[in-house]
Formats: C-alpha cells, structure tokens, sequence
C-alpha cells in the first residue's frame, strides 16, 4: 500500500556512524531484505523508518511526505523487533490483541473479532497453545513469535521486521520464511525486513539491500547481486562457505587481457577485458563462488598448462546432506573450496582438476575492492 | 587425547518417585568418541545430549553404566581429575575476571609461565575473532562474543584429554556461525583434538562431525558417518531430522495385483521389487501403512528419468536461494519439497508431473517407525 523513501539519510551514536549516507525506495506491496552483519545498520534504519530512533540527517519519506518529525503512532507502522519488546504483566493473548484494543481503534474491533484474529495469526504462527501464559515463562523463539503476531494482527501501512524469525529453530524457520512471504504478498503490505541470513534474503526479498558498516553497497534483485557483486565484501555475505579469492595481476599478451595467479592464467570476459583496458589497474582480486567451480573428470585429464583450469589437492571435506563442501589447496599454497555432490566419491588427498569457467569469474580492484565492471 | 567410551549409560532423574515415575533423561546409551575423532551428539533440545556430556565431564552423576576415559572408568573421578575441558551453552564465565583472564584462568591455575599463556590465547582469540574485546569484563558482552569466550577457555587448554562442547556456536549470526564452523573443525584436526559436540543442528552436525549419534527422547536412534545419516536413516526420526529441506514422506497402503506389488499412495501406484516386496510381506504387508521417503534433491520436475515414479500437482510456493530453488507442489492436499538447480521453468500456479527414482527412495513401516532395506 505504501511506498518509502530513504534519502541521504544518517544516523550518528556521538562520535559513531550507525549508518551513513543511505538512500533507498521500497516500492508498494514489496517485500525489500536489509541484509548484512551484525553492526551494518539494518536495526538502526528500521528504528527510524519506525520513528523510534532519530534522524541525525537526511529524510524519511512515506507516500510522498516526510516524516522526519511524525510520532511512531502517527506513522501506522507494525514493527517487530529482534528484541520482542513484550509487555511483561501481559498474557499472550492480550499482548497479541494489544494494538487493536489501542485507543484510536476501540470499538472497531468487537471481542469475538479480537478472538478470532487472533486464533488465526497464532495458530499460523504454532503458538496457539501458549496464550495464557505470561512473556517470562516463554523461551526466546517463542517470544519472538508473540512480538511477530502482534504486528501480523495488524493491517498497517508498512511492515517492520527486524530479525523476525532468527531465534526459531531451522524447520519452523524454513517454514515460516515462506509462509511470511505468503502471508504478505496476500495482504500486500509494504514490508522491510532484516537478516544476516543471505537464504533468508534470497528466498523472500522481492529486492534486496546490502549493507555493510552503514553503508549500502548493493541494491537489486538476488540473481542481480549473485551474478554481478558490486563489492567484494558481498562475496562473503551471500556464500556459505565465502566466494574464493585470489590475488592477482593483469597480463596483455596480443591484445587480450588475462589475469595471472601464481602460475595459472585465467581468461575472462571481453567485457572485463574492456574495463580493465579502461581503468589501467594492475593488481585485481580475482573471486568465483564455490558453487560455480566445476570439477571436471579425470579422464579428460592432461599433463599440458590450460587457461583456466587449476588442480588441487583435497584437504578437507564437509558433508552438507546432498553436496559436499571440499577444500582445496594447490602446489602454490592458494587453497579454496568448491561443492560436489554425494554421488562423487572423493577422498582426503585426492588430486582434483577444476575448471573456472571465464562467465563466473568476477574481477575486482585490489584497492578499492569494487567490482572493476562497477568502477 | 583419548578415546571415550560410554557403555549402557542411563541418567534417571527424580529416582526417588519410584520406578514408575523417574524421568528417564538417557536410556541405555552405548557410543565410542575415537581418539582424535569429532563426535557430535545431535538430537533436539531437551532429550538427553546434554545430560550425557554432563555424565562424561562429571557434572552429573551416572544413574547407571559406565563411562570410561582412556583405558580409566572414571564414573567415581570428580570433573577436575578427568583431564577434560568444556564450553558451556550458558557460558559460566567469571563475571569480576576480564575476557583474557577468563581465557587464562586455566592455564594460570596450571601454572604455565605468563608468556606461553600470552601466545595461546593469541591463537585461540584470533580463531574465535574475539581479539579485540580481551579487556572487556562479560558484563559488556553480547551472547555470541560470551559464548566464544567460553569456546576460547575450552580451546586453550591442549592439555585437557577430552574437549567437550554444548551449542558452542548456537548464539552466533549465521555468517560467524558459517565460518567458525570450519574453522573449528580445522582446529580440531591440525591439534588432534577429541571432540564431543553437542548440538540440535543438523548442518552443525554434518557438516563438522566424523561420527554423529542422533538422539531423542533419550534414546540413541542411530550412529553413523554424516553420509550414512543421509544416505541410509535407520528410521523416520532420523530421516526426518537430517536433511533441509527435509524428506519427504508419502503415505501408502500396500497391495499386491496379478503377481505385481505396489505401494498405493492416492492413485498413484509405485510398484516395488520382489526382494522389498517379500521385506514388507514378512511385515503383514496390507495390515500396516507404509511411508515412501524421498529427498528434494532425489525429484525432477517434467523430466522422465529411468524407472522412476511419478506424482502430478500444482506448485504451491518457488523459493530461489542461489545455486538452487525449493519448490513446493501440493500433491494430494501434501506438500512435496523438490529441490531443483538454478530456477524451474514454471511458475507458481502451474500443474506439474514430478519424477523420483525408484532406487533413491527409502521405505518405512510407519508404525513401527523402522526404515525396511534390502
């Protein structure tokens, strides 16, 4: 229903910049992710989208108008957060029917409507049988649960979520993470949500922000970012384990541009090629995630130098159910880790060649550690 | 380093209500943690891993059986004379001691000389990212930076024979818990540690574990290498706790027609082979309800694979998380997890035929909860 707007806006602790010069829009009825650290800013953008938290400058617009200086009750917002932020003399039920028992809305809700909300947004929620309970004999994730229903029983304007379903444990997680994104497109409701989870972020973000210590490095599509990270701090924020890196330097032989790595060269992209042509850097941080990276067979195996490919010795393996994680290091010491399914076998010590495929490699600025096609 | 071994282990709480009324918090637990190996306890909260760590460290008591360090039964040793070191979930940090000295604190009461206790802590504190907060009292800290505090005092002492930790990492944001995940396991292999684990993630569990004991309701449900877990689950506890998405279970009858056998989930007919048929005969077959459990990863959509099964329904929910998507199909009024790389084709809405291959899927006689294998 609503659109926000942030723009040029700070956020100062005293000498601290919580958040540093952020401008973003969320469009109407979509579901926008902060993702990022601990430390980025997501709550403390959140806390003054909400009002709770002051503007040091810049300006908070909804719909067109700032709202800067409007009340938090002024601003129709429900805002859930990481924290619960319960009233502890409360039972559950009456914490949840709260805000629609406030002043402004009494006698628009009758008993029997209260009830059935909140039958319905609790048993969405799998705490229907803790209503009468009181906040302090309820478990972290519960609370949580109680703080989220409380906003969900409301029709705002715009939804807050901060961290809403990080203290659950993975199954109800896994399920609520696309229940939610359910429950707020039917209600189509302006929503920004935060998390440091980057599936969270992937599988409900209509778009996604990153942040990192304030500042915003990235906003767009999660196949946007995935494909083209603009920084290479995203490498480690949207890959588990993190995008491999290497240092490495820009060689021209006739013409076409490559990068070197130790003794391996690796072609890239004629679009790369142009930029670095551009740009003049020398030294660059060449990245690949580990999904991207193909083992390929032994069979196809040559004792000749290829561009591209670069064999290493298995150090570790991590099972993950259907993959593996397998962890790499090659005769110059540079390791990395790449997945393979549990069909393959492998074993500690194995020799394997792999092929970093030219499409999947992202090149950036050794010093600036920008993405060189964002230069 | 030492091997453990804990044999026919039971922890009864509340003994003095009588047979009938003790809580049984760990019933018969038998399980050997290697030398050198990486042990995970893995369950959810609640049943029994917790109270069995506390046994092997001394803090409880044995109701009954016996736990032995080394070749040593240390059932009547008190917790200081088991050579062991442990993190606790709830910390238990000295609140008037300062982040180093806590992390020292068992060092300087073993009397190690000031400059190797310096170097350690370096070691550990630049492992668990805590250098930085070593002068802060634990008053100042957040949960995830305690818990490492108490990671970092159960890591720092090389001497100890055995290294237990309880949810070492379970406060932590998931990119921090990502990467002491690995980096914990490295530790453990470059110094030879021997580690029990406890946790009630299954990722934690897999993806550090050499061996994991799944436990519930104080039982051991199985043992095995995180491959065996994942590959071959004894049963639908184990098969429904490992694995995210998790498995998918479709609930048969079981018939047999014209000297065929299929197990009948709706109209859909899977016929089984012989030898599993004769397996489910030997069970009464057509008196009992059988679960065909099948991975996400294990189901293509559109595509026929070789003797392979098929379902049709409607795409209920598209979830894109990178490298892959988890689709949801609703199938019978049933949710089936179907785990494809990139994105599908199809959209939310769009009916769908669903193919799983015959040899990827597990059978379980849904009473008695037990997986049947050929």
């Amino acid at each position: 229903m609503a659109e926000i707007e942030l723009r040029k806006v700070v956020k100062k602790y005293g000498e601290l910049t919580a958040v540093n010069d952020l401008t973003f829009k969320g469009k109407e009825n979509e579901l926008l992710v902060l993702l990022g650290s601990p430390g980025a800013g997501k709550s403390s953008t959140l806390k003054m989208i909400a009002g709770v938290e002051s503007v040091t400058s810049g300006e908070v617009i909804m719909n067109g108008q700032v709202i800067n200086r409007f009340d938090p009750s002024e601003r129709d917002m429900a805002m859930a957060f990481e924290t619960y932020a319960l009233y502890p003399h409360l039972s559950v039920f009456e914490n949840i029917a709260f805000p629609l028992r406030s002043p402004k809305r009494a006698r628009q809700f009758s008993e029997e409507d209260i009830k059935k909300k909140v039958r319905e947004v609790t048993e969405f929620l799998e705490i229907e049988m803790l209503l009468e309970r009181k906040p302090k004999e309820l478990s972290g994730g519960q609370r949580q649960r109680v703080s989220l229903a409380r906003c969900l029983i409301r029709t705002p304007q715009l939804y807050l979520f901060d961290e809403p379903i990080a203290h659950l444990d993975a199954k109800l997680r896994h399920r609520l993470r696309r229940e939610l994104k359910k429950w707020q497109q039917t209600k189509k409701i302006t929503t920004i949500y935060t998390t440091t989870d980057y599936l969270e972020a992937f599988s409900m973000g209509d778009r996604i922000v990153i942040l990192n210590l304030g500042v915003l490095l990235q906003i767009g599509k999660w196949e946007e970012i995935y494909n083209r990270p603009t920084h290479l701090t995203i490498g480690t924020i949207i890959s588990d384990p993190h995008m491999n890196t290497f240092l490495g330097e820009v060689i021209s032989v006739e013409d076409q541009i490559s990068i070197k790595v130790k003794d391996i060269v690796f072609d890239i992209t004629p679009e790369i090629q142009n930029q670095i042509k551009k740009s003049s850097i020398k030294e660059v941080i060449l990245g690949i995630f580990p999904s991207k990276i193909q083992a390929v067979d032994r069979l196809e195996n040559k004792n000749v130098k290829e561009n591209n490919y670069v064999e290493g010795v298995v150090e570790f393996i991590e099972s993950r159910g259907s993959r593996r994680i397998v962890f790499l290091k090659t005769p110059y010491s540079l390791t990395f880790t790449l997945q393979l399914p549990l069909e393959r076998p492998i074993r500690i010590g194995e020799k394997i060649r792999c092929l970093f495929d030219k499409k999947d490699i992202q090149i950036f600025d050794k010093d600036t550690k920008k993405n060189i096609m964002f230069l | 380093m030492a091997e453990v071994r804990v044999e026919n282990v039971w922890k009864f709480y509340r003994e003095e209500a009588g047979l009938e009324n003790r809580v049984e918090a760990v019933r018969n637990a038998s399980f050997t943690c290697k030398d050198q190996e990486f042990l995970c306890l893995l369950g959810p909260s609640g049943y029994g891993k917790t109270s069995t760590l506390r046994m092997i460290a001394g803090l409880e008591k044995i109701s009954k059986g016996d736990i032995f360090i080394g070749n040593q039964r240390v059932n009547n040793l008190l917790p200081k004379d088991r050579k062991i070191a442990m993190s606790f979930e709830s910390y238990a940090l000295y609140p008037p001691l300062t982040v180093y000295d806590n992390i020292a604190f068992p060092l300087q009461a073993r009397k190690y000389p000031e400059s190797k206790i310096k170097e350690k802590i370096k070691i550990v504190t630049d492992l668990l990212d805590i250098g930085d907060i070593l002068s802060f009292r634990p008053a100042k800290l957040s949960g995830g930076e305690q818990q490492r505090v108490s990671l970092a005092r159960a890591l720092v002492r090389e001497d100890a024979l055995i290294t237990l930790m309880d949810e070492p990492i379970s406060h932590l944001d998931a990119q921090l818990k990502a990467k002491m995940r690995i980096d914990l396991k490295r530790f453990q292999r470059e110094k030879g540690l021997t580690v029990i684990y406890v946790t009630h993630d299954q990722l934690e569990a897999l993806s550090m574990a050499d061996k994991v004991v799944v436990m519930n309701l104080g039982e051991i449900q199985q043992i095995g290498t995180p491959d065996e877990l994942y590959q071959q689950p004894a049963n639908l506890f184990v098969a429904g706790f490992i694995g995210e998405p998790p498995m998918n279970f479709l609930p048969c009858s079981y018939i047999e027609e014209g000297g065929s056998f299929y197990l009948k989930f709706f109209q859909f007919q899977f016929e089984v082979d012989f030898e599993l048929a004769r397996l489910i005969q030997a069970e009464n077959g057509t008196d009992q309800k059988w679960l065909i459990g099948i991975r996400p990863g294990d189901i293509v959509i559109g595509r026929e694979m070789e003797k392979s099964y098929c379902l049709e329904g409607r795409i209920y929910s598209i979830e894109p998380l990178g490298e892959t998507s988890i689709v949801l199909v609703d199938v019978e009024n049933q949710k089936v997890f179907v785990e494809v790389p990139g994105l599908p084709l199809e959209k939310e809405g769009d009916f769908v035929k669903i193919y799983f291959n015959k040899a990827k899927s597990h059978v379980f006689n849904q009473s008695k909860g037990k997986a049947i294998r050929i």
